[in-house]
């Protein structure tokens, strides 16, 4: 790609098969006369910019091979928020720039593609097709894109191949991956789910052979009946002992392989890429696998004044996953004693199948991983064409035609649940007697699932497909108008138009267990959004830009952009929006050459920016794809309930208040920044924002007697202010050993100034659990989001209100705000060092400043399955930091001696566990993300092939080591229910975490 | 040749500038006016057959589900129903002591039907000849919801209600100017329906009311306007308004005999919510598994002791018998231990089958919204007061008769008669000492279910039955029934400033503005 900067000789970027040797962490400034590609493909100097952009190069992004790039990028940018909210097959993430802005709206950037707008997932993306990724991440850095800029961009740019010989690269990678961190488990007591009082520990009389709780007797190794005796007569005996790592062993050593092919060529005119990853996978969760295939072909072309380029990739993505939560909750279910993992067959064994596993209440998990299935599979094409003209060498048209295209087909299916007659009616129990040296036979009520009934087969359906297609014409001039001054202008027009369709269909009934909704057992009930649904959602935006720089001596720069917006979602009025940014850099080390000394300051730059830009994703409900917010404006009327009547039908208004004067969220953003260069080798950028969003949109309740119980308001209010520090450079250089090293560190405060009127908190998403209500929430005065639950009732110094009788404490009703739910603090740190053929990597980070909630602590808590619950080794206890109410004295009184009345059965299932404090930890951790060692091959060793250009083995390892605060019991904090606004809980929902190593071989022919 | 390619491209590349700006032709953004998905606008007739069956889920059914919905809380306070002794009660409930969620699924329910009748008025808003019956319709039905609400709650937003969402916070307007404007909304409709052109639309079986018969919806706004100025007997000097409002008026332009007016869309057994509204509350769902309700309201004993000391034939139609074959009620408020096999159900329906007697018919009864003994009711008061001409004591046989004929006596004129010529006054009106004591006595037990809140509100104006009970529940402080409901919740969170000009509002205390 031959680009041409300000005065400057024409330079190629490097982007593809650079020798590891060299490997540094690049940043933007490390090399300032690094030409940068922004917005809508507008190339400019690292130097002039006057604003923060960051560019990862390929091979920092490759280090640890990850599936999916964006775990390439974590902790190697300041500003940059990565969370791999879960683990499993090409895990979900949330790309945060700069913080939380938007209450009800998108926070994540909008990715770009080889200039054009990506409506994909970013895992649908090859990491070895990427040739670098240039982080804008202020809202001045992509005010050009309008209503769609205010979270910043991830601007992605993929190899369009080499000049010179041809060369093929293959490479292959072996990936393991192991669950690293289970949740703090007890293994003193067996199963008791309060059916007979447990009075003496010892007594295994009270151990009930059929329960998930684990309130019984503690652990003696005498051999017990497990289960219900099954239809033969026969019951399991196990010994009565703990299992401490049945449950880890419950999970696979995940196998991931990647096999990677590319080849590219070129000369002077023109270049060639084209590649193939195959990455198949098996998941830690067993029975889970995936598979994704991409297919890329890119290149350009240059005649003369002409130019072409072209990048087509394909991506074909399977996954096949069982119901992660309910089989998480059943594996932490099962009591310490139980060989889970013999249990796996549970079609020929019969204390494994679903009449005779041991459980009580819930079916085996083996059972549920071979009969509950998710299936999806993602057709991906996405395209783009650009056609370039320069009749003159100041002037340059650019026209691009771009496409993404997904068509997604989900498919679960379920069941059924046949129970035979013995397992729902047989009522004999084999329990053990009290020494442990007999059977008593009891007569109880029979298995309580099985006498539930059984449950048919259940199946849906749906198909979804998003088609984007973009269409942008930019004309850049790039002139000296005078000896002093240069002008880089752009102007431009962009297009976007996408296409949502889906069509879903849901059996919950099956006459027959075959998977088809024809199948379904009584008549469906057509609702909206109910058992059927189907839609086409469809909008367009049209933007007009101008872009301009004015450089004076190269030293001084005076950047401004114009946007205005044409959006079909909103009302003829409100259509045309214009957006804006101002900026400007100063090179201090040129305009005071008296300043720069090799030995010390080499480069010095002050740089100012203020934007005006907007966010309107809310108005499809956060949403990145504009054809979700199309329709929002319009009164609707809904089939009323019941109707229609044969063929009487009979519509009613929405009782969502069509409000014709929305418009998209506007976001103020001010930036200034510095950076800094030692010995030309050493490179420190600092950058300070404020960013305000305004007219945030909430879909706010109002009075019923308005004739609606809702209406979406421009309303919301909210802050982010921050600071950004990155330093870069080579620490170290010698004939063998290079050393480069990049800090960066992110500070984020963020506050919620108003949400609408007097309203003081608006819930983001439902409760995950009964009892704590542990929600994410704004609420007014406090950071975005936080989290909400219950807590002990406690004095006014803090300490827990117990009873003076029973010494229990109380569940306080109200909720109250816990923290914030995204960190305050981001330390990334990676490090490079290279000696001869090794190459050494190490990418860690910290979060700190936020907290969390685990919902899984109390499913744990429930089933006394925690070490919390063996705390006290379940002996009363005097509850800590705790005082009561004297009313002789009229005060609250230290509790030093009066115990809660129980701490077994009757005090953590149910009061403690409905106190959502509990399970709130600081989300703080260090994180090991990735340590790679590659191996460059002497070239002697294949040299005699004549075939073999280069090879290099690296051995890598992600996730290898988190540290917690000692109070996070369970999980990684990194982890969340969701990759929405609402953060800051995780639940059974996320299998517990993993580390990956691998092993690659590359080879360049 | 470079010069000339140059120029040709500075000029197109000109053009194609403008063209992608302006090649977006006319309409490229006006794509989302239209959503293809659900429609914006529909026609008339859907709107009027979705807002009729809210209508009578509000006016019979239970519009929230829940024990403390609205109608339910006027059965309990009226003495028709009592709670099962095998629940325990909610303590409010019992002992009077409501809270702004009591009732409040009907103010909840009420506005966003009248938001929907209000947009039919304003689809024909351009062509009111041509819509001149949808016009009508939509305003007698808005009368009806509106004086419901002010039944029960007095001032109420009324002319910044429902205002399409130009108005989110409507104001509170006075009671009294409420029910005059709905006098004269009333008036106009008829006016509207006697002038309609032939050629004027009309919505046929989408009025699921009257099957588009004009006359029948002018006799029911008749009687709709006779209620509601029936109301007002007791404010002093309103003799000569109501008087004036009923000038031209005979009883032949009321509802009369046979001639219900009842909802019914084609209610069915598919699915619950096609259910007639009081039978998804009391009845069986599509399964034949009794809804939840069915077991929480029992007979009050009241109620039954009035039917049985007045050899009342209604006594088994409106309850159903108790596992020993005979009806018992229970006091509302009553913590004896009684069983629900022992305590009758309401409806007289034991099986759940459809039979065709009874409160509890069908899944596909007709819901009652002004019944024939209703009106004839109204009209022997009206007459009796000197407000219409014609036999008091007539129109009170007629009105039994109906209630009779409504909930399925067999021989219902004769039995009728037998039953109104025993002795006393709560039966026989010939012999009454007070003959508006008879009248109010017999309207209330021939509203069993089908209208308590018109029971109430007779209760609340004339205080007749003047010995209904009040609820035994231990720490019962109230000496009466409520006389009104409190303001919803929604209100006190959404239309605060609005609400709270209302002042302190107490349900034991606080009375709408035609009470004594």
């Amino acid at each position: 790609m031959v680009i041409s900067g300000i005065g400057l000789l024409s330079k190629e970027i490097k982007v593809t098969t650079e020798p590891l040797l060299n490997a540094v962490v690049t940043t933007a400034n490390d090399n300032l006369t690094e030409v940068v590609v922004t917005a809508f493909g507008i190339k400019k100097q690292a130097k002039e910019l006057g604003y923060s952009a960051t560019t990862v190069q390929s091979k920092d992004l490759n280090v640890a091979k990850p599936v999916n790039v964006v775990n390439g990028l974590t902790g190697k940018v300041a500003g940059l928020q990565i969370n791999t909210v879960n683990n499993g097959l090409f895990a979900p993430t949330r790309i945060v720039l700069r913080g939380n802005r938007s209450i009800t709206g998108n926070n994540q950037p909008l990715l770009v593609v080889d200039g054009a707008i990506f409506y994909n997932d970013i895992s649908t993306l090859n990491p070895e097709d990427i040739a670098s990724i240039n982080v804008l991440k202020g809202s001045s850095a992509s005010a050009i894109y309008g209503s769609d800029a205010s979270n910043g961009v991830l601007i992605i740019t993929t190899k369009k191949g080499s000049r010179g010989k041809p060369t093929v690269n293959f490479s292959s990678t072996v990936q393991l991956e192991s669950v690293s961190y289970m949740p703090a488990l007890q293994n003193q007591f067996g199963s008791n789910g309060g059916e007979k009082f447990v009075n003496d520990f010892n007594d295994l009389n009270t151990y009930i052979p059929y329960e998930n709780q684990s309130y019984g007797p503690r652990f003696n190794g005498k051999m017990v009946p497990l289960g219900r005796p099954v239809a033969d007569g026969s019951v399991l005996m196990v010994p009565y002992s703990a299992r401490p790592n049945e449950k880890r062993n419950f999970f696979n050593t995940g196998l991931t392989t990647l096999n990677d092919v590319s080849f590219q060529s070129g000369d002077e005119n023109g270049r060639f890429f084209m590649s193939l990853q195959d990455v198949n996978s098996k998941a830690v969760m067993p029975g889970d696998y995936g598979r994704r295939d991409v297919f890329r072909v890119g290149g350009d072309k240059t005649y003369g004044i002409f130019s072409a380029s072209y990048s087509l990739a394909y991506t074909y993505k399977y996954q096949n996953t069982t119901n992660t939560g309910t089989v998480y909750q059943m594996v932490m279910n099962t009591p310490a004693h139980v060989p889970l993992t013999s249990l796996k067959d549970w079609r020929n064994n019969k204390f494994a199948d679903i009449n005779g596993f041991y459980n009580d209440y819930f079916d085996n998990p083996y059972w549920d991983i071979d009969n509950y299935r998710n299936k999806t599979t993602d057709n991906n094409l996405t395209g783009n064409v650009q056609f370039g003209l320069r009749p003159t060498k100041w002037l340059n048209l650019t026209y691009r035609l771009g496409m993404t295209n997904l068509s997604s087909r989900y498919e679960f299916t379920g069941g059924p649940k046949v129970y035979s007659t013995y397992a729902a009616t047989n009522s004999t129990v084999l329990y053990s007697n009290s020494a442990g040296t007999g059977i008593d036979t009891v007569t109880e009520s029979p298995k309580y699932i099985a006498s539930q009934g059984n449950q048919s087969a259940s199946y849906t359906n749906s198909v979804y497909s998003n088609f984007l297609l973009t269409s942008d014409f930019v004309a850049n001039f790039n002139k000296n108008i005078s000896k002093d001054f240069n002008l880089n202008a752009s102007i431009g027009t962009t297009y976007i138009g996408n296409k949502l369709s889906g069509v879903y269909v849901n059996a919950p009934q099956l006459v027959v267990p075959v998977y088809n909704v024809k199948n379904v057992s009584g008549l469906p009930n057509i609702s909206n959004g109910g058992l059927y649904d189907n839609y086409v959602r469809e909008a367009r935006k049209f933007g007009l830009f101008g872009d301009a720089t004015v450089g004076y001596k190269n030293l001084a720069f005076i950047h401004g952009s114009y946007r205005g917006d044409v959006d079909s979602r909103l009302s003829k009025s409100n259509r045309f929006i214009p957006y804006y940014d101002v900026d400007g850099s100063l090179i201090l080390s040129d305009l005071f050459p008296s300043i720069v000394s090799n030995k010390g300051l080499t480069f010095a730059k002050i740089r100012a920016a203020y934007s005006v830009t907007g966010n309107a994703s809310a108005l499809g409900g956060g949403s990145p794809y504009i054809g979700y917010g199309a329709y929002v404006i319009n009164p609707t009327y809904n089939v009323s309930p019941g109707f229609p009547y044969g063929s009487l039908g009979g519509y009613s208004l929405n009782t969502t208040v069509a409000n014709p004067n929305l418009k998209p969220e506007k976001v103020n953003e001010t930036e200034v920044g510095i950076e800094l260069g030692f010995m030309n080798r050493l490179y420190l950028t600092m950058a300070a924002y404020q960013s305000e969003l305004t007219d945030g949109i909430v879909r706010a309740n109002t009075a019923s007697s308005s004739g609606f119980y809702n209406a979406l308001l421009n309303a919301a209010h909210t802050q982010n202010k921050g600071l950004e520090l990155e330093l870069s450079g080579n620490v170290l250089k010698t004939k063998n050993v290079s050393w480069n090293l990049n800090v960066n560190y992110t500070y984020n405060e963020s506050k919620v100034v108003s949400i609408n009127g007097n309203v003081k908190q608006l819930g983001i998403s439902n409760a995950i659990v009964d009892g704590s209500n542990a929600n994410a929430y704004a609420v007014v005065g406090y950071a975005f989001p936080v989290i909400e639950t219950r807590d002990w009732v406690r004095d006014p110094q803090g300490r827990v209100v117990v009873d003076r009788v029973t010494g229990n404490p109380k569940a306080d009703p109200n909720l109250k705000v816990f923290g914030q739910a995204t960190p305050k603090n981001i330390l990334g740190l990676t490090s490079n060092f290279t000696w001869k053929q090794f190459t050494f990597t190490v990418t860690m980070d910290y979060r700190g400043g936020y907290k969390i909630f685990n919902s899984i602590g109390q499913y744990m808590d429930f089933t006394g399955i925690s070490a919390t619950t063996a705390s006290t080794n379940r002996q009363r206890f005097v509850f800590p930091n705790s005082s009561y109410f004297d009313a002789a004295k009229g005060q609250y009184v230290a509790n030093t001696n009066i115990m809660v009345d129980d701490a077994n059965f009757n005090f953590w299932p149910g009061l403690y566990r409905s106190v959502g404090s509990n399970y709130i930890t600081s989300a703080a951790a260090w994180k090991l993300r990735e340590v790679a060692i590659a191996y460059e091959i002497p070239r002697k060793v294949f040299a005699a092939t004549k075939i073999v250009q280069r090879a290099v083995f690296t051995l890598s390892g992600r996730n290898l080591l988190m540290i917690r605060p000692k109070s996070n019991l369970w999980t990684d904090p990194e982890f969340s229910d969701g990759t929405g606004n609402d953060a800051g809980r995780t639940s059974t929902n996320q299998a517990p975490p993993t580390r990956l190593f691998s092993a690659t071989l590359s080879v360049t022919f | 040749m470079y010069k000339i390619i140059k120029s040709y491209i500075f000029q197109s590349a000109s053009a194609l500038l403008l063209l992608t700006a302006v090649g977006c032709k006319k309409g490229t953004f006006d794509i989302n006016d239209t959503n293809p998905n659900v429609p914006s606008t529909v026609a008339p007739q859907y709107v009027l057959s979705s807002s009729l069956a809210s209508t009578a889920t509000l006016v019979s059914g239970n519009p929230g589900g829940g024990s403390i919905s609205g109608n339910d809380l006027f059965n309990m306070y009226m003495g028709y129903w009592a709670v099962s002794g095998d629940y325990i009660p909610n303590a409010s409930l019992v002992q009077y002591t409501l809270t702004t969620d009591f009732g409040a699924s009907i103010w909840d329910n009420t506005y966003p039907t009248i938001q929907n009748l209000k947009s039919i008025e304003g689809y024909y808003a351009g062509s009111p000849a041509k819509g001149a019956n949808y016009i009508a319709i939509a305003k007698i039905t808005k009368s009806l919801l509106f004086q419901r609400l002010v039944d029960i709650y007095n001032n109420i937003p009324y002319t910044q209600a429902a205002a399409g969402g130009t108005i989110a916070t409507p104001v509170y307007d006075d009671a009294k100017t409420v029910y005059t404007s709905l006098v004269n909304q009333l008036d106009s409709s008829v006016a509207l329906i006697k002038s309609a052109s032939v050629s004027a639309d009309n919505p046929g079986n989408y009025d699921i009311m009257f099957g588009g018969n004009m006359p029948q919806w002018i006799s029911f706004a008749n009687t709709l306007k006779l209620k509601i100025l029936l109301r007002q007997t007791q404010m002093s000097g309103s003799s000569a308004y109501i008087t004036s409002k009923l000038a031209g008026l005979t009883t032949a332009d009321f509802i009369g005999s046979n001639a219900d007016a009842m909802i019914n869309p084609g209610y069915n057994n598919g699915a619950t919510n096609r259910q007639n509204p009081l039978w998804q509350d009391l009845g069986w769902n599509p399964t034949g598994a009794l809804q939840g309700l069915s077991s929480y309201f029992r007979a009050n004993s009241y109620a039954v002791n009035f039917y049985t000391n007045t050899n009342d034939p209604r006594l088994s139609l409106v309850y159903a018998l108790n596992s020993s074959g005979a009806v018992k009620g229970r006091a509302f408020g009553s913590t004896k231990l009684e069983h629900n096999t022992d305590i009758s159900a309401i409806g007289g329906n034991s099986t759940g089958a459809p039979q065709s007697i009874g409160l509890l018919k069908s899944y596909s009864q007709g819901s009652v919204i002004l019944s024939s003994t209703e009106s004839l009711f109204l009209q022997a008061e009206a007459v009796q007061r000197g407000f219409l001409s014609g036999s008091a004591n007539a129109l009170y046989q007629s009105a039994v008769a109906e209630s009779f004929r409504l909930l399925g006596v067999a021989g219902y004129t004769a039995a009728a008669a037998t039953y109104t010529a025993q002795s006393g006054d709560v039966v026989n009106f010939t012999n009454s000492v007070n003959p508006i004591k008879t009248i109010i006595t017999q309207k209330w037990a021939a509203l069993n279910t089908y209208d308590p809140l018109e029971s109430w509100s007779d209760w609340r104006r004339l205080g007749i039955p003047s010995d209904l009970p009040i609820s035994t529940y231990p720490g019962t402080t109230a000496t009466h029934i409520p006389y009104r409901l409190l303001y919803p919740t929604s209100e006190y969170n959404y239309n605060t400033a609005n609400v709270n000009a209302q002042g302190t509002i107490d349900a034991l205390s606080s009375k709408i503005f035609w009470m004594p």
